[in-house]
């Protein structure tokens, strides 16, 4: 553990340009046994202060197990990690502020529900956190549950376990929300959802990084919506990083997407085959919206100003 | 950090022990068992350790999963030991100290207990770590097939097993979930005094207790759903054979046993003739 005596601080970190920085992390699960297995190989990636970034990969390509070294779920085994100020493969690290910064939200985190109110619930981490004041704590509870769209008097007294599906995953968002973490950690938000659930979470965490500046680091499956909401997409394979770049840059690879068990998605093909026939979309057109007015204001026509 | 704990301590390998059918390796294993109570010299455990280490050797596990498992007995193994030599007020005395005797008759039937009870634990884990809990299972109920004529259910109790068994790694999957994310959210659970390290597990608990019965009604519910019945006519996916594996392994544990239970068996008649192999100093050797 000798490494962690002579750090030498990227000039990111140093500098408060990055939230996130990733120095040839490996890491092995059950290291020395006949179940070892490589999760992490090499993995290098920086993701700067206030930048929503989707990290996505074919299952046990090793995203998820990135993502936990975030907020030291899982320790650093071998490289370099730093996350806000934190040296996370320093042999100390002051967990309880550090997970009070960095936000983690599991996949169906309506699970780890557990108390008798939903107040209490999203009191539970302020709690934890050192939030002693009552009035505080409820005040940012109320906060959060409205952020996250729900009515804080009709809710508050309510068991967690009466409310649906969706509203559960809306508390339990709120339950992490309400610590005020200045990076947001989500591992497939919107497993499960039906289409108007994923688009609310989806909208809620787009403006939460576009109003509050909170980097947003998320795991998805779904390519259309890493596709409209992230700035940048990182692919894990096989415990490495294989691509690192825009969304649009990204899905203009589509033979070597598709290779890797990834889809494309429906807008990334439809601006793909609009530049075959020798339109040319802007990298920032992603939405149905963008692409109708980038189309139209190449043919010369109005666009709805 | 929950991960690290395999259930069922199965370890996998290629060998010839592993290959064995597995009612073959629960039967023996109980032969063993039986058999080591018959034991009772110094050269007839050293006997056994040759045939353990030879299995041992034979099953390809490392000797340190095996002694992980004797770890788990040791309170009881000192226990055992020290009761033994306490207690035991046979042979001559060799020192006294308050109240405490102690004899050499002690010392000897202590040690004879600490091999006995050792041996016991790693020839069945040998089982264990040769055996995946699902083929256990299968033994067992093959194994109890006979008790359905006196109307034992022991197809259900098979069922129940390994329902029971094929829920675990699920739910090690979940509290290990449920932990993280309680962590993330700043829970504690290694400080604190006593009450408040139990309350710690309160948000583990709960959610667990919750997604435990969840998944119990959606098991059922898929299970009915299949019209699942238990009834004679099904037919099982593994269908366990006996190879020439099992029977070379049957011949050499009965040649074994068979020469254990002759030698200690009639031993009260052995024993008390003055003459016999191993009749050196005035001690015969093979019941000592």
């Amino acid at each position: 553990m000798s490494k962690s005596d002579k750090v030498v601080i990227p000039q990111a970190v140093a500098d408060g340009a990055a939230a996130i920085v990733a120095d040839k992390l490996n890491f092995t699960y059950n290291p020395k046994s006949p179940f070892s297995k490589q999760a992490l190989k090499d993995v290098t990636l920086t993701v700067n202060r206030g930048e929503f970034v989707a990290i996505v990969g074919h299952t046990g390509s090793g995203k998820t197990t990135f993502v936990q070294h975030l907020n030291a779920l899982i320790r650093v085994q071998n490289g370099g990690l730093f996350v806000l100020d934190y040296n996370l493969s320093a042999k100390k690290v002051d967990l309880k502020t550090l997970r009070g910064r960095v936000g983690m939200v599991f996949q169906y985190p309506e699970y780890q529900l557990f108390a008798d109110t939903v107040l209490d619930d999203v009191c539970f981490g302020l709690k934890n956190f050192g939030v002693t004041d009552k009035e505080k704590r409820e005040q940012l509870a109320q906060n959060a549950l409205e952020l996250v769209g729900m009515d804080f008097d009709k809710v508050k007294n309510k068991s967690p376990f009466d409310l649906s599906g969706g509203e559960k995953r809306r508390v339990a968002l709120a339950g992490v929300l309400a610590m005020e973490p200045q990076i947001l950690v989500m591992d497939e938000p919107t497993a499960g959802l039906d289409p108007r659930g994923k688009r609310e979470i989806l909208s809620l965490v787009s403006s939460i990084n576009r109003h509050k500046g909170v980097t947003v680091v998320m795991v998805s499956h779904d390519m259309n919506e890493v596709y409209e909401n992230a700035d940048r997409i990182i692919v894990f394979r096989e415990g490495e990083v294989a691509y690192d770049t825009t969304p649009r840059q990204l899905f203009k690879k589509e033979d070597e997407i598709i290779s890797m068990n990834l889809e494309i998605p429906h807008m990334a093909k439809f601006c793909n085959e609009l530049e075959r026939q020798g339109y040319v979309i802007p990298d920032d057109c992603k939405t149905v919206e963008q692409v109708f007015d980038a189309v139209l204001a190449l043919k010369g026509g109005v666009g709805n100003a | 950090m929950l991960k690290d704990v395999t259930f069922g301590q199965y370890y996998p390998a290629d060998s010839f022990i592993h290959r064995m059918d597995a009612r073959v390796k629960l039967l023996l294993c109980l032969l063993f068992m039986v058999g080591i109570f018959f034991v009772t010299s110094f050269a007839g455990f050293a006997f056994i350790t040759v045939f353990l280490i030879t299995l041992i050797a034979s099953s390809r596990i490392p000797l340190r999963s095996i002694l992980k498992s004797v770890k788990g007995i040791i309170v009881l193994l000192l226990l055992t030991v020290i009761l033994n030599i306490f207690f035991t007020k046979t042979g001559t005395l060799l020192c006294k100290w308050w109240i405490f005797e102690i004899y050499d008759g002690g010392l000897y039937f202590a040690a004879k207990m600490f091999l006995r009870l050792t041996y016991l634990v790693v020839g069945s884990s040998v089982l264990t770590l040769t055996t995946t809990p699902v083929d256990l299972t299968h033994a067992i109920e093959s194994l109890l097939k006979p008790l359905k004529v006196i109307k034992v259910p022991v197809h259900e109790i098979a069922l129940i097993m390994s329902l029971t068994l094929s829920l675990i790694p699920g739910l090690i999957d979940e509290t290990d979930r449920i932990i993280r994310a309680q962590k993330a959210r700043g829970a504690n659970f290694d400080t604190g005094g006593l009450v408040k390290r139990v309350k710690a597990f309160v948000p583990i608990l709960i959610p667990l207790l919750v997604g435990g019965f969840r998944r119990a009604e959606e098991l059922a519910n898929a299970m009915n759903s299949r019209c699942y019945e238990g009834s004679n006519k099904r037919t099982q996916m593994r269908i366990m054979k006996l190879s020439w594996r099992d029977f070379v392994a049957t011949f050499i544990a009965l040649l074994f046993f068979v020469t254990v239970f002759v030698v200690y068996g009639m031993q009260s008649k052995w024993a008390t003739a003055d003459v016999g192999w191993l009749y050196i100093n005035g001690v015969n050797w093979l019941y000592f």
